[in-house]
């Protein structure tokens, strides 16, 4: 057997060796027993420096090529190797996609009285009023007086009014906060008034507390077609429909001329039905030009200004809004309601 | 109140069908309910006479009667109503003919005799609730005309809401004279024709209190026909305008009021002593009302007295004493003028509420009592018949109030209804609601008619105007800004943004009565006081809350009773206390609360099953003080309420100031509320944080930082917050975060001991912080906890 027949059945055994490998530590094995230290491809190159002259050259290149083919079938057959154990690490860290997330829950809400409000206030501060507050227990001038609501009036005596005592109550209604505001700013005045009032009745469309809003402004000249077109446009954002607006002279205390507005009936769209019993109509707020007895008892100058004024039902918007058939739900508190209003 | 269209049109000309009538009082601010027609019977419901009634051979109650419709041959028509007779009228239903509750007229026999038709009742053809006989008719009533014809059915009842000013409108006269304008029409009022007096019988009236009765007007008739019958057709139109008949003297006052609008009164002349005097009561004085209920009279109420004493409640209700009976043929007409002073909430008071008081409470026409008895004397000698005496009045000119002239301004007219009202018109419209019109080119001087009450001002009359020309006629001008637009601070926070941080944290935002169960009020804060309502709607809420806990913990045991045990419920409003400095005598503070209770996690693959604790309510409220940039500020100190549990409880402090209160709700109180699991509660000021701190930017540090863990242990009761702050005090600037990041009681820290572990961040701004510096500033930290605390090292 020649040299160089010797070489390349060691080069032949070793490659084959790498083929047959199964896994990266069998790979260092035959790394090790042909190219480590005391390597059979080592041991021919150590061999070189101890052949004759002439034959060293052709026996060293040989050598040389055995290694650096068996360095490379080694690596390639590495590389190999690590991706399939990384492939069947993968294979093991699957998981169910479809799982539901980590703190994926969305349980709390936002009570549809704040809801409704919210959006009313959004609407009415887009053109210039800003929010005023006034107490809840009132006294009877706030409430009632100053309103031009005489002492005989139906509205004073036991049957509507929480009292508190003598001289106070429960503000029957927001526009209270009307004259209060007056006191304290001159005009222009263009403010709303949210909040809680109070009436002692209680049946299927009656709750002893419910929510109002109130809207006064102010001015120079402000008139009656400023009334309507304040309502109008808040009516038709609020329900986002270009939906019919009907005004209806009335009576109330505080403003002169006076009416009650009616929309076209969201559920219907005047069709008629059920809710606006068959009418097309649906009642929705009152409002007026603010009685002049009333911006007196505001300290304002009734030949120098005007004013509109007008009360809106928070629970009523809301129902129609979002279709709620009873007004008692929205104090009932149960989660199953609430939690239809999502933030 | 209902009207009767046909009625209505009796007294105007009016060019419109029902739906624009309808339209037009809506318009003009008699809002109509309902529009309903008058239920027409048909061809086959005519006029019948009972010609002859034999008993029915087979049965004691039933009898056989031969009815005449007017046709060549008389019908046979068995019937059982005990008031059937020869000789009467009532409504026969042919054979074939449909009544209203359904049922079909067949040709049948009835007990072996043949019955063709059907005599019947009011209730039958539902024109009464109920009935018991006969609906009896006129005996001049046309024999064989329909029902139809007869009661002239061709009618619709519009039930009209109108709104206490517009007094002159509880009438069809002053409905009449409204349409007539708003549509343009002819207003129509009746001629009414005077019968002379056949004697001088009078009575003489004193008007004691003048203010209140400025007016009283008498009429007495003698000999009257007691058996005297109401006609049918009054019958019917009192019926159409939801009134029963009772007897003819009593129907001709009510017809007279609701075709005038003036409430009038008839007494039994016969029963009356001596003259009539109009007068306050006296205190302690007392009358039987014609409905036997005896009231008590308070000394503002007014009364017609006779020489006797009281003999009716004016303007309200008559006495039983002076009540016309079935035998009485002496009356004594009143029509007076009571002012809405005299009446107003008189009535109420006692419980009552009648058509007179609902209209003198708003508002009579003092002109109307003369036309009134007039009207009335007309209807009932038809009636009735009698001898008349003469009218007597009394009047206190002084008293009946003289409407003053009220400038307008056609150009205030323009610049309050935002329209333009060319000046002929206005004095059209004012003109045809009967206001009298002095014109000065285009302003008018303009004084109201004796029936309006509501007229006082320029801005009343510009209302007149405009809700007749129409307020749909207003162009609507487009929404403007008055002022210039206010900006809140970028540091404010309004309440919809921490009620979304709530919401986002998964509570449910409630919303519970301001007024609350004494007892629940009283359970929680035995030592408060507060504000208790005077009328509450029932017992249990009554009490003004000073807290809004007790509406959580109601809502909570709603929900538990619905089967929601994981509670996460808040709440922002208004709490109540007593302040004698405020013109309310109350304080209201703005607070906002908040329930935690039940499972900590909702049901997840990987949830945690316990229940929540005292942590995790504090650090929601935590959470949402870091994110307004206040955490730094806020600190907690044990507190002692009885609501609480005593070991679980902390005020909240914002600087040095007290802002709320959190902790466990007491054992004792969760049972009293039935609450299956622990609760948790918070209360916050909802001032303190209204106001976030502003971004101020630092300079990042570019050095790195070192960190040190510390473990100490120390006495169980000594507060983490005070250590925290004490390492934060000796650390200073460099100290960038402390976190406390164990904490352990038990075995191997030693009995009421325990151990903190700390985990400090340092950090300079301007160099690195080497391990040396980093150690010695750990070991100072120790020996001042050691020396402070007697806290040590954990080894």
């Amino acid at each position: 057997m020649t040299e160089s027949d010797s070489l390349s059945s060691l080069s032949a055994n070793t490659l084959a060796a790498i083929k047959q490998a199964e896994d990266l530590a069998a790979i260092e094995q035959i790394r090790v027993t042909a190219l480590g230290k005391k390597g059979a491809i080592t041991a021919q190159l150590k061999r070189i420096g101890s052949l004759p002259h002439e034959q060293r050259k052709d026996f060293g290149n040989e050598v040389n090529a055995v290694r650096e083919v068996v360095q490379e079938a080694l690596e390639t057959k590495r590389i190999a190797l690590e991706l399939v154990a990384l492939n069947a690490k993968l294979e093991q860290e699957q998981i169910d996609v479809t799982l539901p997330g980590f703190n994926a829950e969305s349980e709390g809400s936002i009570h549809p009285i704040t809801r409704t409000m919210a959006r009313m206030e959004a609407i009415f501060s887009k053109v210039g009023f800003s929010i005023a507050q006034g107490p809840e227990i009132e006294t009877d001038y706030y409430n009632f007086e100053a309103l031009n609501i005489p002492e005989s009036h139906p509205a004073r005596a036991m049957h509507d009014t929480f009292y508190i005592k003598e001289g106070t109550v429960l503000r029957t209604h927001t526009s209270p906060v009307q004259i209060r505001y007056m006191h304290n700013n001159e005009p222009p005045i263009q403010v709303i008034a949210p909040g809680r009032v109070y009436r002692c009745d209680s049946d299927v469309t009656h709750t002893p507390m419910f929510h109002q809003l109130e809207g006064l402004a102010i001015d120079k000249d402000l008139s009656f077609a400023d009334l309507k077109g304040i309502l109008i446009y808040f009516l038709q954002a609020f329900f986002e429909k270009d939906l019919g607006v009907r005004f209806r002279p009335s009576y109330f205390p505080f403003t002169e001329p006076s009416a009650e507005v009616d929309i076209e009936c969201v559920f219907c769209e005047g069709e008629g039905c059920r809710i606006c019993k068959k009418s097309g109509w649906i009642e929705i707020l009152g409002c007026g030009m603010v009685h002049p007895e009333v911006l007196r008892h505001g300290n304002i100058d009734d030949q120098e200004y005007s004013g509109y004024a007008f009360g809106l039902g928070v629970e009523r918007l809301t129902m129609l809004r979002y279709g709620v058939n009873d007004l008692r739900l929205f104090f009932d508190n149960d989660i199953d309601f609430l939690r239809q209003f999502k933030a | 109140m209902l009207i009767s269209e046909s009625w209505l049109r009796e007294w105007a000309t009016l060019p419109v069908d029902t739906t624009q009538l309808s339209h037009h009082l809506t318009q003009a601010g008699l809002e109509v309910e309902t529009v309903e027609p008058v239920a027409q019977l048909g061809s086959l419901l005519v006029v019948g006479e009972v010609v002859a009634m034999e008993p029915h051979p087979g049965a004691d109650k039933l009898n056989v009667c031969t009815v005449n419709i007017g046709k060549a041959d008389a019908l046979t028509i068995v019937c059982g109503a005990p008031n059937a007779a020869k000789g009467i009228k009532a409504p026969v239903a042919l054979v074939s003919a449909e009544l209203p509750g359904g049922m079909k007229i067949e040709s049948r026999a009835v007990r072996g005799v043949a019955s063709n038709g059907m005599l019947c009742s009011a209730s039958e053809l539902a024109m009464e609730e109920q009935s018991d006989g006969l609906m009896l008719l006129d005996s001049e009533a046309p024999v064989g005309v329909t029902v139809d014809e007869y009661l002239q059915l061709d009618d619709h009842c519009i039930d009209v809401d109108l709104t206490p000013d517009r007094g002159d409108c509880l009438s069809i006269a002053g409905v009449a004279r409204e349409m007539a304008v708003a549509t343009g029409g002819i207003y129509a009022p009746l001629n009414i024709s005077e019968i002379a007096p056949q004697n001088n019988a009078v009575r003489a009236v004193n008007l004691d209190a003048p203010k209140d009765c400025p007016k009283f007007v008498g009429r007495i008739i003698k000999n009257i026909n007691p058996a005297a019958q109401t006609p049918d057709w009054m019958r019917e139109k009192l019926r159409r305008v939801g009134l029963r008949s009772i007897d003819p003297v009593v129907d001709v006052t009510n017809y007279v009021m609701m075709e005038l609008g003036q409430p009038m009164h008839a007494f039994d002349a016969d029963k009356l002593t001596g003259g009539i005097r109009v007068r306050r009561a006296e205190r302690g004085e007392s009358l039987t009302l014609l409905n036997e209920q005896t009231v008590v009279l308070d000394p503002d109420m007014l009364l017609v007295t006779d020489q006797t004493g009281p003999v009716a409640l004016a303007g309200i209700m008559g006495g039983a004493n002076s009540a016309i009976g079935p035998d009485s043929t002496s009356l004594m007409l009143e029509a007076a003028h009571f002012t809405p002073q005299a009446i107003v909430g008189r009535a109420r008071r006692l419980g009552l509420h009648t058509d007179a008081s609902h209209r003198f409470e708003r508002g009579v026409d003092p002109g109307l009592p003369e036309r009134a008895i007039a009207r009335a004397s007309e209807l009932l000698q038809q009636i009735v018949g009698g001898e008349f005496g003469a009218v007597f009045k009394s009047v206190e000119e002084m008293h009946l109030s003289q409407a003053e002239p009220i400038p307008l301004r056609a150009r205030k007219v323009e610049s309050l209804l935002g329209m333009a009202v060319d000046s002929d018109e206005i004095e059209r419209i004012l003109t045809g609601l009967g206001m009298v019109l002095r014109r000065d080119e285009a302003n008018f001087h303009v004084t109201a008619p004796s029936w309006r009450f509501d007229i006082e001002g320029e801005h009343d009359l510009i209302e007149e105007v405009g809700r007749t020309v129409g307020l749909d006629k207003i162009a609507p001008r487009p929404p403007r800004l008055l002022t210039s637009p206010a900006n809140a601070s970028e540091q404010m926070v309004s309440p919809l943004e921490v009620k979304q941080f709530f919401a986002a944290a998964n509570y449910h935002e409630v919303v519970s009565y301001s007024f609350v169960d004494p007892a629940s009020e009283a359970a929680l804060f035995p030592e408060r006081g507060g504000i208790v309502l005077a009328n509450p709607i029932a017992a249990n809420m009554a009490h003004m809350r000073t807290s809004i806990w007790v509406g959580l913990l109601n809502a909570a045991k709603s929900n538990q009773q619905r089967q929601h045990t994981r509670l996460r419920l808040f709440e922002m409003g208004n709490v109540f206390s007593e302040d004698t400095s405020s013109d309310t005598g109350s304080a209201e503070k703005q607070k906002l609360a908040l329930l935690l209770s039940g499972p900590r996690d909702s049901l997840h693959w990987e949830s945690d099953t316990n229940p929540v604790n005292f942590y995790h309510l504090k650090g929601d409220l935590e959470r949402l003080f870091a994110q307004l940039g206040l955490a730094g500020r806020v600190t907690y100190q044990n507190t002692d309420l009885d609501v609480f549990h005593p070991g679980q409880a902390a005020a909240v402090f914002l600087d040095e100031g007290p802002i709320g209160l959190i902790g466990s709700l007491h054992p004792q109180l969760q049972t009293q509320f039935d609450l299956l699991h622990p609760v948790y509660l918070a209360e916050i000021d909802l001032k303190a944080i209204s106001e976030c701190a502003l971004p101020a930017f630092k300079e990042i540090s570019r050095f790195s930082a070192s960190t040190r863990d510390l473990a100490i242990v120390l006495d169980e009761k000594i507060a983490a917050q005070q250590i925290v702050r004490e390492i934060e005090q000796i650390a200073g600037n460099l100290l960038k975060k402390c976190v406390i990041f164990d904490t352990y009681i038990g075995e191997g820290v030693g009995v009421g001991k325990k151990s903190l572990a700390v985990s400090l961040t340092l950090q300079s701004d301007s160099d690195s912080v080497s391990a040396q510096q980093a150690d010695e500033l750990t070991s100072s930290i120790l020996s001042v906890l050691k020396q402070k605390y007697k806290a040590q090292l954990r080894v």
